[in-house]
């Protein structure tokens, strides 16, 4: 027997001009304008269903259809609105700012509250709140915690980071082999909720971050940038990214940086993050620039005008895809990873590089990692 | 019948009748009422075209075809419920011939696509949609595309080389010289009458188009913009209509005109510390390509003419709106919330260029008469006469009824000011069947195509008009 939703009063009031305001002109469903980087809209459109309920524009005309009183199927609702990478081409496509991938994170809080989940939403959920985090946490000499006082570099790494295979153990050698002590804000294993935001959850999810930060000790580099976005939408400013903290330390003369002559560097390929395109109250808004012109500078790089394009299509990793529609999710991987076979693909978040990776089709590694791997950074002294 | 028994028997197709999914086929962009479709087929290939068709036929449901759903006079609402044929998951480009200067796409081609593949080769089209990177090929002919028409290329149907398009009954039909087997595309004309023309702008009510040949263009070397003022909608028609005369028109692609209030709203908007009483009671804009030479010409010609009718250069009016309507193309949509209003409705007529101060005059009145929404009024110059576009904002959410009465009541105004119905879909309805003799011919082309009224109903004032719904619930 299916099951109705009603919307609560709030959505309304924080999106009701949205819904109105729509002009159905489907930027958000699909558009081709090459000038703007436009190059189809929506990847859960291209690559699981091109039906317009899972679209932005979906989005928008279902909120305002249950607004209005239309019964729809709650649980077709759930498996549009959760099959969504929450990727926000949707948002930066819209010619007048609208905000249809809000909506779908509003609709999800709704569903969420009333218990409508989809069975992967429902199972992904529950492993995240028992193991506490979004991925199972490895041990390793990073995360011990500071031998010294005087910490010179506080690091908030992540699931994805921590996870087997992530940036987090050789950036930490890296960066201790450059002279750094390393505090990481990290109890061995804690989630700053940023995967249950992406699921609807967004009061649990804030409850996990203030937890977290219950002592104040705001971690000043996170290498997740999910965790980022949410911890900056948290209100803590102070948070920032490797790829800002590196930039600003070698503009500022305090830190250099160059290839190692022992390794082979291949040519990279930068892939976009979804995580990192503008949107309000995202911190990396011109992170990938920067990551960019860095490795533009080391000469590892021939296609910087290509990167970053701010509309690129989603690689699957997000919103609980890779859960929700698994062989769509690789499908996405596939298509982000097509062409220019021969650089090493880079991406500059975690998630993406282990999402990438496991399609297979490639080598795939992280900004961090790469990092790590071909270069060689060292603190400058400058006079006191 | 519900959509899923509708369905049956064509699994193999991508067919949508979830109502979720519905939601999005209700309507388009106009104020046109939304209808309620039972099942939307989205082929990828002419032969599941049709099949659908022949289902359609079998069940004795109505059948509306659709391509990027960002029209403005209702022609993919399906007021009689029944298919939508969603044309847009068939995109390829079949031909790229240099040689005979032709592109044959499919229908459910973006612009936007279609000018990406063409760039390479140094080739574009002659008249893209403003609402080029969502409009598809296939609806903007079928539609004759929101009055985009150009001084250079005249209107969406005077680019058009010739069609395939399938028949209510399953005939393949292709238009033009591609009549002739194996002889392809190349002319408009075979032997006879303009076959092609009957389904242009009939959005699908003879057929569905499932093929288009456009005539490439190069792309020109070098691209300018020109914007005058003139102190009033009767010196710039005369203005306009001296400039069609003349045939200064070559090297213009886009030009258009807009009345006082607009530019008097976009420059406050802009430049809130602009004196009122600089501001032009009318502007004209031009959108020149050419070699440098040619364009720099007529650029000169222009502002002389203009300097005939008391007009000249309004460079701030160009810097803020008209050179980034051109040359930033998601800009079309800063109407919807450069206005408080929710929606925007636009009605689109013709009329003859002598005509223009008539055409303001009107909208005028309507302005006085439905004073709770914003009007504006704008042309767009073609090689011979107008596209007048008339502008109405609206808070959909508590002005639907009255929005689409006062609406009805502009078409019906513009008429008696001698403007003609330009649009198709079912924004002129009444209008159209108005026009006795040519409603009358229009029936009996139908007659013959559709006999059992299955294509499209309503659109053109043809067939059961069906009911429509409100928007949203």
């Amino acid at each position: 027997m299916s099951r109705t939703l009603t919307l609560p009063a709030w959505l309304d009031e924080r999106f009701g001009a949205d819904l109105y305001h729509c002009a159905s002109c489907n930027y958000c469903v699909d558009a081709v304008w090459p000038e703007r980087g436009l190059h189809h809209v929506c990847a859960t459109l291209e690559h699981h269903s091109p039906a317009p309920g899972y679209s932005g524009r979906g989005f928008i005309d279902t909120a305002r259809a249950l607004l209005e009183g239309v019964a729809l199927d709650a649980d077709s609702v759930a498996e549009r609105v959760f099959t969504c990478t929450t990727c926000g081409n949707c948002e930066t496509s819209c010619p007048i700012g609208l905000r249809p991938a809000a909506i779908g994170g509003a609709l999800r809080e709704v569903l969420l509250a009333a218990d409508v989940l989809p069975a992967p939403v429902r199972a992904t959920r529950g492993r995240i709140v028992e193991r506490g985090g979004a991925t199972e946490a490895v041990a390793g000499p990073w995360h011990a915690p500071a031998a010294a006082p005087g910490d010179s570099l506080a690091i908030f790494a992540g699931c994805a980071a921590r996870a087997d295979g992530g940036p987090a153990t050789p950036l930490a050698r890296w960066l201790e082999a450059a002279g750094f002590t390393l505090a990481w804000q990290d109890d061995g294993a804690r989630c700053c909720g940023a995967p249950l935001a992406e699921l609807g959850a967004a009061r649990e999810a804030g409850a996990w971050r203030d937890g977290l930060l219950h002592d104040g000790a705001a971690p000043r580099v996170v290498l997740g940038y999910e965790c980022l976005n949410h911890l900056r939408a948290g209100g803590h400013a102070d948070v920032r990214s490797l790829p800002a903290w590196l930039d600003d330390g070698l503009a500022g003369g305090t830190l250099a940086l160059v290839l190692r002559d022992d390794v082979a560097v291949p040519r990279v390929r930068l892939i976009e993050s979804c995580q990192l395109k503008p949107r309000p109250q995202r911190a990396a808004g011109d992170d990938e620039r920067r990551a960019r012109d860095l490795l533009a500078r080391l000469g590892v790089i021939d296609d910087a005008g290509a990167y970053p394009n701010p509309h690129a299509l989603c690689c699957g990793a997000a919103g609980g895809m890779p859960a929700v529609a698994p062989h769509s999710a690789s499908r996405m991987a596939a298509a982000r990873l097509a062409g220019d076979a021969d650089a090493l693909a880079v991406t500059l978040d975690a998630r993406c590089a282990a999402h990438l990776a496991r399609s297979g089709t490639r080598e795939v590694t992280d900004f961090a990692s790469f990092l790590a791997r071909y270069t060689r950074l060292t603190r400058v002294a400058t006079a006191a | 019948m519900s959509g899923a028994t509708l369905g049956h028997g064509l699994e193999s197709l991508t067919l949508f009748s979830d109502p979720v999914d519905l939601l999005a086929y209700r309507r388009d962009c106009s104020v046109v009422a939304p209808g309620e479709p039972e099942l939307v087929a989205r082929p990828r290939d002419v032969d599941e075209v049709a099949t659908v068709i022949a289902r359609a036929g079998r069940e004795r449901v109505p059948l509306y075809v659709r391509g990027g759903g960002s029209m403005y006079a209702g022609g993919v609402n399906p007021h009689a419920g029944g298919i939508v044929l969603d044309m847009a998951g068939m995109d390829r480009i079949l031909e790229l011939d240099l040689a005979r200067g032709i592109v044959v796409v499919e229908p459910g081609v973006r612009f936007g696509a279609l000018l990406e593949a063409l760039a390479p080769h140094g080739q574009t089209v002659g008249i893209v949609p403003l609402t080029g990177p969502t409009a598809t090929v296939g609806g903007a002919v079928s539609a004759h595309a929101l009055g985009s028409g150009s001084p250079r290329h005249q209107s969406m149907g005077d680019c058009v080389a010739g069609l395939e398009v399938l028949l209510a009954d399953g005939t393949r039909l292709r238009t033009g010289s591609a009549a002739c087997a194996g002889a392809g595309f190349f002319q408009r004309y075979c032997i006879g009458p303009d076959l092609t023309g009957i389904f242009l702008g009939a959005d699908a009510s003879f057929g569905v188009v499932t093929a288009v040949a456009l005539w490439l263009v190069p792309l020109p070397a070098v691209r300018d913009t020109l914007t005058l003022g003139f102190a009033g909608a009767s010196a710039a028609g005369e203005f306009v209509t001296a400039v069609q005369g003349r045939e200064l028109t070559r090297n213009v692609w886009y030009a258009a005109g807009y009345e006082g209030a607009t530019v008097h709203a976009r420059m406050m908007q802009a430049e809130p510390a602009t004196d009122r009483a600089t501001l032009p009671g009318f502007c004209v804009c031009f959108d020149l390509g050419g070699d440098g030479d040619a364009v720099a010409a007529d650029r000169t010609r222009l502002l002389e003419l203009a300097g005939d009718h008391g007009g000249a250069e309004y460079a701030p009016f160009d810097a803020v709106y008209f050179r980034r309507l051109r040359y930033d193309e998601s800009y079309w949509y800063s109407f919807a919330g450069y206005f408080s209003r929710s929606r925007c409705a636009i009605l689109m007529s013709s009329l003859p260029s002598d005509r223009l101060a008539d055409f303001v005059a009107t909208v005028d009145t309507q302005r006085a008469q439905w004073s709770d929404f914003l009007w504006g009024a704008a042309v767009v110059v073609c090689r011979r006469g107008l596209h007048g576009g008339v502008l109405v904002f609206y808070d959909e959410r508590r002005e639907w009824d009255t929005i689409t009465t006062a609406v009805d009541g502009a078409a019906e105004a513009l008429v008696a000011a001698g403007c003609v119905p330009y649009k198709s879909g079912k924004q002129w309805a009444a209008q159209v069947r108005d026009m006795h003799a040519y409603s009358s011919v229009l029936e009996r082309l139908k007659s013959a195509l559709d006999p059992a009224g299955m294509l499209a109903p309503g659109n053109l004032g043809l067939g059961d008009p069906g009911r429509g719904a409100r928007p949203g619930g």
